[in-house]
């Protein structure tokens, strides 16, 4: 019975498709649908890498220059639209908080040796290295109407990414003035994204993240309607510990929803979080 | 890859892929969709299947997460999934010896299923077999030996019943 077995086993695998009804399609239709399919991908990481972009652009404007142990305040909530790359500098705005110079200010630093990027190759697929600096990895998501995963409110900001060609992963790390501060930021993101299932031809789905004090995830599944795939799967965790919020995103081709990639870029992010947990972040 | 290598590999590897995703979900058609599919996705990203080191390999574990995929959402479409991973007999086969063997795979758990699939159809060793599923060879190792036993055991029950 086994070598029988084996046999017809065999004999299955050497079975003729077009005997059964299978119809080949020529190589080149196949080609010419993996060229749209490969325009659309890019089309959707345009789109994800402007976004990216814009809020980078909107960091630099707060960030100084200087050594990344300076604290680098980002923009409240109410100047960061003023500060979109195409308005000209203008001086403070009028409303910006003035901080009171009698009050004891505790600068929040993010140490030059915290481990953002662990887990990450040392190199970008263009054999660039992976570094870690004064800016956000992660770009800010607007989910109907509502953006979060931004820097607005933080204190001081660390962020690095790996780009690969079909994996491109990023972190931010947020520091806030109280631990308060820093549950109310995962809250807001959220509550937005339980709130807005959908948006922009893109699906927004929550996943459990069990890690830090208070955390969440979610996916984004591009054009997931349209096929099997999502043309583009992105993977977002939000994790806060005490007065630091660390954002992860991983973007790739994937079935959705991939409960695999979400575990993935979860565990990933152990180390950075267990460092979160040990880090001194006064300066 | 360029379009010749392209050519090549699907040449060379569609009628055995189809096979083996035949043996897999049950269905020709579903086979031959997710096999042409897996190979949309391979022009689309040949930049990294130039890294791959077994390109086969790669359309071949593709074609079964699209099928995999498809499979789920039929069930989430409470649709019946007559085209993914469906029960033998919706496809034509052209012997009753391969209508039986498939319906009997069908039975059997998606991990032994895809084991034997990888091992006796794909012709991979048991450490292939293991990288390509993600899990250690031991535990590869038994379910080939479960599935083989499972699968031999519903031969067998088919036969008497003929």
């Amino acid at each position: 019975m086994s070598d029988h077995l084996d046999i017809a086993l065999r004999e299955l695998g050497d079975l003729d498709p077009d005997g059964l009804g299978a119809r080949r399609a020529p190589a080149a239709e196949l080609r010419a649908r993996g060229e749209r399919h490969r325009r659309r991908r890019y089309a959707v990481t345009t789109v994800a890498s402007a976004a990216i972009v814009a809020v980078v652009a909107v960091g630099l404007n707060v960030l100084t220059d200087s050594g990344p142990s300076q604290v680098t305040p980002a923009p409240s909530p109410d100047t960061t639209e003023s500060t979109a790359p195409t308005t000209a500098p203008t001086g403070p705005a009028v409303d910006e908080p003035t901080p009171d110079p009698t009050a004891p200010a505790v600068q929040l630093v993010v140490p030059d040796d915290f481990p953002l990027a662990a887990s990450y190759p040392e190199t970008n697929e263009d054999t660039t290295p992976v570094k870690v600096t004064r800016r956000p990895g992660v770009g800010g998501l607007t989910l109907c109407g509502e953006t979060i995963l931004d820097s607005a409110g933080a204190s001081a900001v660390a962020g690095t990414k790996y780009v690969g060609a079909e994996d491109y992963r990023a972190r931010t790390l947020l520091l806030f003035e109280s631990s308060a501060d820093a549950i109310a930021v995962v809250q807001h993101a959220e509550l937005v994204v339980r709130q807005c299932p959908e948006f922009d031809n893109s699906t927004f789905t929550p996943v459990e993240v069990p890690l830090g004090e208070k955390s969440f995830g979610f996916d984004v599944a591009y054009d997931a309607a349209q096929g099997d795939f999502a043309l583009g799967l992105s993977s977002y965790l939000v994790v806060q510990v005490g007065q630091a919020v660390l954002i992860g995103s991983a973007y790739g081709e994937s079935t959705f929803p991939n409960p695999e990639f979400d575990k993935a870029l979860a565990d990933d992010a152990r180390d950075v979080v267990a460092a979160m947990a040990d880090a001194r972040w006064a300066g | 890859m360029d379009e010749r290598e392209f050519d090549e590999l699907y040449d060379a590897s569609f009628r055995r892929l189809v096979a083996q995703l035949y043996a897999l979900t049950g269905s020709v058609h579903e086979a031959q969709d997710c096999v042409q599919e897996a190979f949309v996705r391979a022009w689309s990203h040949r930049h990294s299947l130039d890294r791959a080191s077994h390109p086969e390999a790669w359309v071949r574990t593709t074609a079964h997460r699209l099928a995999v995929s498809r499979w789920r959402r039929a069930v989430r479409a409470r649709r019946e999934p007559d085209r993914a991973l469906a029960a033998a007999g919706v496809s034509p086969a052209p012997t009753e010896t391969y209508v039986a063997l498939v319906a009997a795979l069908q039975t059997l758990p998606a991990d032994q299923r895809r084991a034997l699939v990888l091992h006796h159809i794909a012709d991979l060793s048991v450490a292939e077999v293991a990288r390509e599923v993600g899990a250690p060879e031991g535990t590869v190792k038994a379910r080939l030996s479960r599935g083989r036993a499972a699968l031999a055991a519903q031969l067998d029950e088919g036969s008497h019943h003929v």
